[in-house]
């Protein structure tokens, strides 16, 4: 069965060609170096006019680079929620044309169900029960996936998310915006242990706050610059990594312990950080737990986990009425 | 335009600041919010939000660029710091948001000043050179609305100090 998978709830503008859920024909994101050139490098985009700019352009090229015309596509799977009203909706107007034109099932997807399922992509089916930790510019979230289809929301960030707190951290140090995997780089030189950043541990168990924390990398710059000395940047960006990173670590951990699962599944941009990838895979093996992480490409907000993800929904059953709006706020469960 | 001069001596009292004046906002008003990373501005949202009675967290609206929360009105929380272009903001549903009713408080509203209405709130967070906890806070009212409650946006803040 072949998937056309669309994903617009944020930046990118971002369509798939999916055969059965694992193999993918086309995977293409509308801020691609390679695709600078046809959209005149004003990618990644925000405002829902450039998501609709992008969309027929890459839909032509998603069809071309996949052999496939749109009579091979059997059907069509589209980020419902969560996200950007405006972004979301371009999306799903052309899902629901594209499905209603050539007759084809509509599937609604969950941008987060979406992440996890990236890793079905990469490796195969991941049989529940399993722990999610989802963890983006937008998300952090721990989630509990007793069955398929089902998910437990364990805890999610008070604040910021882990991607923004980067971002922002990098902007701060000068490393430009967005500036997340350049902090990961730059943090890679410096020592983890040089400034002991508070670990932002909150009063509800699988909660995150990343707000104090970025304002004490703020503190302690300010403050070392006001005695006169420059702070050695690798160093306050390996410690703020440190900090994030363990907390996230040690959350997951507990969270699979706590619910007594044996898999762990990652997802989202986050998950691209060489720290997070490092400190999970050595703590999980420790613990005797399975790790799936998606390769970076697949980390990114794309179609292909899309079309995965309503691929399996599909072939349970489910469907998607066209009337479907989109939900800035949909919840994951 | 009126202008009040505060000096936040932590985090605890930024956030009283922003109870204080969120206590005072009603349909139809406008926060514009600036300050420099770290210097309180999710703080300053959060207690806003609580006098506001929204009970949810109050997450960062910099990636989704929009959250909008049920309180006794409903909070929309704005973060145009991605936003690269006046268009951009305007392709967001601006002007639905202003005229949509509720509350609108924007994040490095000094970035879109040719868009803001004429009447609204400013608040300015900013950190002193080489301290780490104070803040000095900047209040602006602007408009008649303003104009008229000043006397009681000046209580509020007092009193948040105390």
């Amino acid at each position: 069965m072949r998937i056309l998978g669309i994903e617009t709830s944020c930046d990118e503008t971002a369509l798939a060609v999916v055969d059965d859920g694992r193999a993918v024909l086309a995977n293409l994101i509308s801020s691609q170096a390679h695709l600078h050139e046809r959209f005149g490098g004003v990618v990644p985009e925000v405002a829902s006019r450039a998501h609709l700019e992008n969309l027929n352009p890459l839909l032509d090229l998603a069809l071309r680079e996949s052999g496939t015309t749109l009579k091979d596509i059997d059907a069509i799977a589209v980020t419902v929620g969560p996200g950007l009203v405006g972004a979301l909706l371009v999306g799903i107007t052309a899902a629901k044309a594209l499905a209603f034109a050539l007759g084809l099932p509509l599937i609604g997807v969950h941008h987060l169900e979406g992440h996890i399922y990236a890793n079905v992509l990469a490796h195969g089916a991941i049989e529940p029960p399993f722990v999610a930790f989802l963890v983006s510019g937008g998300h952090t979230m721990l989630v509990h996936a007793p069955e398929p289809f089902r998910y437990r929301i364990l805890g999610q960030t008070l604040d910021d998310a882990a991607g923004e707190a980067f971002d922002k951290v990098a902007r701060f140090l000068g490393l430009g915006f967005p500036g997340g995997p350049e902090l990961d780089r730059l943090a890679m030189m410096g020592d983890p242990d040089a400034i002991r950043f508070p670990r932002a541990v909150t009063q509800r168990g699988y909660d995150f706050s990343l707000s104090g924390l970025k304002t004490a990398v703020v503190r302690h710059v300010t403050a070392e610059r006001g005695r006169g000395r420059e702070p050695a940047l690798e160093d306050v960006a390996a410690s703020f990594q440190e900090a994030v990173v363990e907390v996230q670590v040690d959350k997951t951990l507990a969270a699979a312990r706590d619910t007594g699962v044996a898999t762990i599944v990652l997802g989202g941009g986050v998950v691209a950080n060489t720290r997070l990838r490092a400190l999970m895979s050595t703590r999980a093996e420790q613990a005797g737990i399975r790790l799936f992480t998606p390769p970076p490409e697949l980390c990114t907000d794309n179609g292909a986990m899309i079309a995965c993800a309503g691929f399996y929904r599909l072939s349970r059953g489910d469907r998607t009425a066209l009337d479907v709006g989109a939900s800035p706020g949909l919840p994951l469960g | 335009m009126q202008t009040l001069h505060v000096r936040s001596s932590s985090a605890a009292h930024t956030a009283a600041l922003g109870r204080a004046l969120g206590g005072l906002l009603e349909e139809g008003d406008l926060v514009s919010l600036s300050g420099d990373l770290g210097a309180g501005k999710t703080t300053f949202v959060q207690g806003a939000a609580a006098a506001l009675s929204v009970s949810e967290p109050v997450l960062s609206p910099t990636f989704t660029l929009v959250r909008t929360y049920a309180g006794r009105v409903p909070v929309h929380h704005v973060d145009v710091y991605r936003l690269r272009a006046i268009q951009d903001v305007l392709d967001l549903g601006w002007d639905e948001l202003l005229e949509g009713g509720g509350v609108v408080i924007v994040e490095w509203g000094d970035a879109i000043d040719a868009i803001l209405p004429a009447s609204r709130l400013e608040v300015r967070l900013t950190i002193p050179d080489g301290e780490a906890d104070a803040r000095e806070v900047v209040v602006q009212g602007l408009g008649d609305r303003w104009e008229r409650a000043w006397p009681t946006v000046t209580g509020a803040v007092r009193a948040a100090a105390g």
